[in-house]
């Protein structure tokens, strides 16, 4: 009985939190995104699968060093768009892959970065690495050079 | 006396990780999850409950220090703790590595892909194929080499696990307890897995697998069990599905006091996934065999195996990083009896 109870308890808030409306894309305000990399690093272009394949956790060398990705989710509109753009995945969806793929063969996901002030410190100097930010802002900064543009539609 | 060691062992991994080489990245997840089954019109007896809730926690744990490697998987249930991965490696490049220590056996693609961590799984159960240490072989301890090679967009993986397989006894297969190693009787097994992407950045996977096992038994009358497994499966993403499968043939011949035997079987399973949206995600799984009854030598030592069946369900975002599912599996074949089952997750990943 007590069993039973518990049960009931447990289906009707499972029940419960399943009609809960979930988080929803907002595609308002969405701007170009700069793919940047530090203004001493011999990064060139980078193409769209490129991008891509780094994000994803796959090794790319470009003028002999390995390119590092950095994730940048100080601004959350500027990550969801992103990943959603040029990782052609839901955030929820990369976060399941990057977990996945470490429990797979072990490694390490990209770096995580919260505050941009952190990840400015970082590119300086770290000259392997790239992120992403506004393509706006990244026009006005010196410090860093546009190796890919995503337009957003 | 299994948690002592445990704790022990625990200690001693920490102080590893914890004095190891200053340049060496740690990365940890933590995966709790809760399930409550309901099985109505089980019949008692055959060790399933009508009623079952069944917390755990799965802690993995990587690290690398230039050319070497570490990963460990440690499963703690409500009746049970063990380390189920304990890898050690080396990089020999960019895309080979040979680990020694206690990995997943290289059958199938199930256990490989999601290992224990249900969060990264869409579905609350697994094909019964798939089943921990039955009636395949999940674990192997030794060598395990694993190597690829990019050619344009494709890729090509491969996986060679050589090492000691598991023993059988009354409870199932028992791989190699790495605590305690004195423990039970092993011997080596070979298996191997081949995959082939087509686009190495896409989900679209083909593969194949082999194993050859020799099983020593503890069960009276059984001496050995050699078995030999071969499949293939393959994965597809298209919009916002996703369908993967997996068949397999195994051939044991059974080593028997007075006569020897063999008990062939198949099975087979294929999943569906819909995406419906960001959070919420339908899926359907159907799973069937041949020569799976009790009449099977082989398998009648599984008092858990599922012969097949169809089952659907739902799994909802309830944030970045937790699930809720809800499951249902009406008239599953049981080896022992036909039921129905009920089933609810929560699971979650951390940090």
């Amino acid at each position: 009985m007590k069993k039973c109870m518990i049960l009931c308890r447990a289906i009707f808030l499972i029940g419960s939190t399943l009609l809960l409306p979930g988080p929803a894309y907002s595609a308002s305000n969405i701007e170009d995104i700069a793919v940047v990399t530090g203004k001493q690093s011999e990064i060139n272009e980078l193409t769209f699968r490129e991008v891509r394949k780094i994000y994803l956790g796959y090794p790319l060398v470009k003028n002999g060093s390995l390119v590092v990705p950095l994730i940048n989710k100080s601004d959350p509109a500027l990550y969801e768009a992103f990943v959603r753009k040029r990782l052609l995945m839901s955030p929820q969806s990369y976060q399941r892959y990057l977990i996945s793929r470490v429990f797979q063969l072990g490694g390490k996901p990209p770096k995580v970065f919260l505050a941009s002030s952190e990840l400015n410190g970082h590119i300086e100097k770290n000259q392997d690495s790239i992120t992403y930010i506004w393509f706006k802002d990244a026009e006005k900064r010196s410090d860093l050079r546009i190796v890919s543009h995503i337009q957003l539609d | 006396m299994i948690l002592p060691r445990l704790s022990r062992f625990l200690c001693t991994l920490c102080a590893l990780v914890a004095t190891g080489n200053a340049c060496s990245e740690v990365t940890y997840y933590v995966f709790p999850q809760l399930q409550i089954f309901q099985r109505p019109g089980v019949e008692e007896g055959h060790g399933l409950l009508k009623d079952e809730t069944t917390p755990s926690v799965d802690l993995f744990i990587t690290s690398n220090s230039g050319r070497a490697l570490f990963l460990g998987e440690i499963l703690a249930e409500s009746n049970e703790r063990s380390i189920e991965r304990m890898q050690f490696g080396w990089k020999i490049s960019s895309d080979s590595k040979l680990w020694i220590g206690r990995h997943h056996s290289q059958i199938g693609y199930w256990r490989t892909k999601f290992h224990h961590g249900s969060y990264l799984q869409t579905s609350i159960s697994n094909p019964s194929i798939t089943a921990s240490e039955q009636p395949l072989p999940t674990h192997v301890t030794g060598l395990l080499w694993e190597g690829g090679m990019t050619r344009d967009e494709s890729r090509l993986d491969y996986k060679l696990s050589f090492g000691l397989g598991p023993e059988l006894n009354n409870t199932g297969l028992q791989s190699l307890d790495i605590v305690n190693p004195n423990r039970g009787e092993h011997k080596p097994g070979v298996n191997i897995r081949v995959s082939y992407k087509p686009d190495e950045l896409e989900s679209n996977v083909y593969g194949a697998f082999f194993s050859y096992m020799k099983i020593p038994s503890v069960i009276s009358g059984l001496n050995e069990v050699n078995q030999q497994a071969a499949g293939v499966y393959a994965a597809w993403s298209f919009q916002r599905n996703h369908v993967f499968g997996s068949a397999v043939y195994v051939l044991n011949e059974l080593d028997q006091v007075g006569s020897d035997e063999s008990a062939a079987f198949s099975s087979a399973y294929i999943q569906a996934e819909r995406r419906i949206s960001d959070i919420w995600t339908l899926y359907t799984r159907i799973e069937g065999g041949n020569n799976t009854g009790v009449d099977n030598a082989y398998l009648a030592n599984f008092s858990h195996y599922s012969r097949g069946g169809i089952l659907g369900g739902v799994r909802y975002e309830l944030s970045a990083n937790q699930a809720l599912k809800v499951e249902l599996a009406p008239n599953v074949d049981h080896i022992s009896g036909n039921f129905n089952v009920l089933s609810f997750e929560w699971s979650a990943v951390l940090p």
